[in-house]
């Protein structure tokens, strides 16, 4: 070793290293949330004999689902330094599009694979603007809720129709007694976990939302790379509003208002940011839970609705507070 | 490593690793460098040195690649050679650190360090799984090899010091060293304090004589007279003076930096 006596660059002492360790485990944003859940979930219980039964549960689960999955791809986006906030009315476009092809008589699976492919399109388009024309995601993302949400009012001339079955709501089946969307949430999950987690794609993703001016110098494509997260993240708008409108069973081009706000709050509570470089599927995950968990519990003590929407709004502020808080204090 | 004393084959022709011939590049009407003359001797440590607007972080864009020249010629070896990027630059083994280091604080260090080469396994390109633990233990062993002391390179860059975080930063800058020969450093000890800037120096000076050369910009002129081989003075733009660091003095620096002319005699 080096005969400098106390160098700044001094190795952390391995207690003092341990501690950092724990303290950013114990209070990393996931276990402050999962204690916050467990908090909950204990609350619910106490006040309602039917909240943590197996039933019930899934019903959570089953809602989360589809969140879950925008979510995830909103996730993927905040990492990368974006922000979508057309995901509600992109979900809507996918879903009338599948609805309106299946009631033409196009075949269930054919009419679900052209939606997912609409979702990806919306987010190449999404990730178009903001990197070919250099306009600010949420200038952009929120343009593109309006202009969606025209074009699903325009497919369904601004009326909602009930779809005779047919298969058409398997979203609404369950296998072995779990309701088919906690399949796909499990799916995406993994998928998502090994993308973002162990890829070279998903470090780079990291990078560049961390810092972009960086990736730069690191010879990384920051526009190629962001368009790419757009379009990503449009897939999983696309899996999404398909398996919502399976669940509705409708085309309803309402159907997915003011979800891109709901899953802003269940992402950011589940530790992303909006200044990029930070997030995790396991964080949004439980951030998705804690809101359907929330929303399920309120709705069931008979909570009148409009206070739910206050609950969830606090809740929301909470998160972001938290992410603002001075960093050094949690080294 | 040590027996890599010349980075390149052509090196025995005598010419200097790097030179920079009569460089000028505008911005408008102000001429940020102008007719600027540089050699760059193998292994050696060039220190530059001038007020704020002197030109010498634009000269060094200008061999990083990310500022081009208006006029002037880049000979490496003795061989004239085309920078018009910072890829062109980096094929030529020169890597530039930054004033603000271009570290990502959300990645732990070795991510840092690997950053943009990372080792993959598996699918091609960006879809490879990273060999973390490879990853982890090359860095591991990187900076032991640099006596840089970071506790555990799993510690996200955010929470380092400024000295650590400068430290992260040379070591990405050398971690390849193969191709390696020419280290651009733009204020490394500007926003350290005396302690840190010490290990930092020390850290510069182990580095040096791999086959690798430096340039160092610095406010600091002791600093750079204890770390330096030889001292280029300039000033609006223009090369003032360059000096033996051993038989410099600070004030005789300090003079050359305000008065921008050499005391007596010619410029070297």
């Amino acid at each position: 070793m080096t005969t400098t006596a106390t160098p700044p660059g001094a190795p952390l002492d391995s207690r003092a290293q341990a501690a950092a360790r724990a303290r950013r485990l114990l209070l990393g944003q996931h276990v402050l949330l999962l204690i916050a859940l467990i908090l909950l979930g204990t609350y619910f219980t106490s006040r309602l004999d039917f909240f943590l039964t197996s039933q019930n549960v899934l019903t959570i689960l089953r809602f989360s689902a589809v969140t879950f999955i925008v979510a995830t791809g909103f996730t993927l986006v905040l990492i990368g330094g974006g922000l979508d906030l057309s995901i509600g009315s992109g979900m809507a476009v996918v879903g009338v599009t599948s609805g309106k092809l299946f009631e033409a008589g196009v075949p269930l699976v054919l009419a679900f694979v052209i939606g997912v492919v609409v979702g990806v399109a919306i987010g190449f388009v999404n990730g178009f603007i903001v990197t070919q024309f250099r306009i600010n995601p949420l200038i952009a993302t929120l343009a593109m809720l309006f202009a969606l949400l025209g074009v699903a009012f325009i497919i369904t001339d601004g009326r909602s129709t009930q779809l005779r079955d047919d298969g058409f709501r398997f979203a609404r089946e369950n296998v072995g007694g779990v309701p088919v969307p906690v399949f796909f949430l499990i799916a995406t999950a993994v998928l998502s976990v090994v993308l973002l987690h162990t890829t070279k794609a998903g470090r780079h993703l990291f990078a560049v939302g961390g810092n972009p001016d960086a990736a730069r110098q690191a010879a990384m494509n920051v526009d190629r790379f962001r368009l790419g997260m757009y379009t990503v993240a449009g897939l999983y708008t696309g899996i999404a509003g398909v398996l919502l409108a399976s669940d509705l069973g409708a085309i309803a081009p309402n159907s997915a208002r003011n979800w891109e706000l709901y899953v802003a709050t269940a992402v950011f509570l589940g530790g992303a940011s909006l200044t990029g470089g930070r997030g995790s599927v396991v964080g949004t995950f439980i951030g998705v839970v804690f809101v359907s968990a929330l929303d399920n519990g309120l709705v069931q003590m008979a909570v009148r609705p409009q206070i739910v929407l206050i609950v969830v709004g606090t809740a929301m502020i909470l998160a972001v507070a938290f992410d603002q808080r001075p960093k050094g204090g949690f080294r | 490593m040590n027996e890599r004393a010349t980075p390149n084959g052509n090196g025995s022709n005598g010419a200097p690793l790097l030179q920079l011939r009569g460089i000028c590049r505008s911005f408008g009407h102000v001429r940020a460098v102008h007719e600027v003359d540089v050699d760059l001797q193998r292994n050696e440590i060039l220190g530059i040195v001038g007020d704020n607007g002197a030109g010498k972080s634009t000269l060094m864009k200008i061999i990083a690649g990310t500022v081009s020249p208006d006029s002037g010629q880049i000979l490496m070896n003795g061989e004239p050679v085309e920078i018009t990027t910072a890829q062109d630059s980096r094929r030529l083994g020169i890597e530039m650190i930054y004033q603000d280091l271009a570290l990502f604080d959300n990645l732990d260090v070795a991510a840092n360090v690997f950053i943009g080469r990372e080792p993959t396994r598996g699918l091609p390109s960006l879809l490879g799984f990273l060999e973390r633990r490879r990853m982890h233990r090359e860095a591991a062993a990187l900076l032991q090899r640099l006596n840089i002391m970071i506790g555990s390179t799993r510690l996200p860059v955010g929470v380092l010091s400024g000295g650590q975080r400068q430290m992260v930063a040379i070591a990405r800058a050398v971690a390849f060293e193969e191709n390696n020969h020419i280290l651009l450093m733009d204020e490394p000890s500007a926003a350290l304090g005396a302690t840190e800037s010490a290990t930092v120096t020390e850290l510069i000076r182990d580095i040096r004589g791999d086959g690798l050369s430096i340039m160092i910009i610095s406010h600091r002129i002791p600093e750079v007279l204890d770390l330096a081989d030889r001292v280029m003075v300039m000033k609006r733009g223009e090369h003032v003076a360059t000096l033996d660091a051993r038989s410099t003095s600070v004030e005789e620096c300090v003079n050359l930096i305000v008065a921008g002319a050499p005391a007596a005699t010619g410029q070297a």
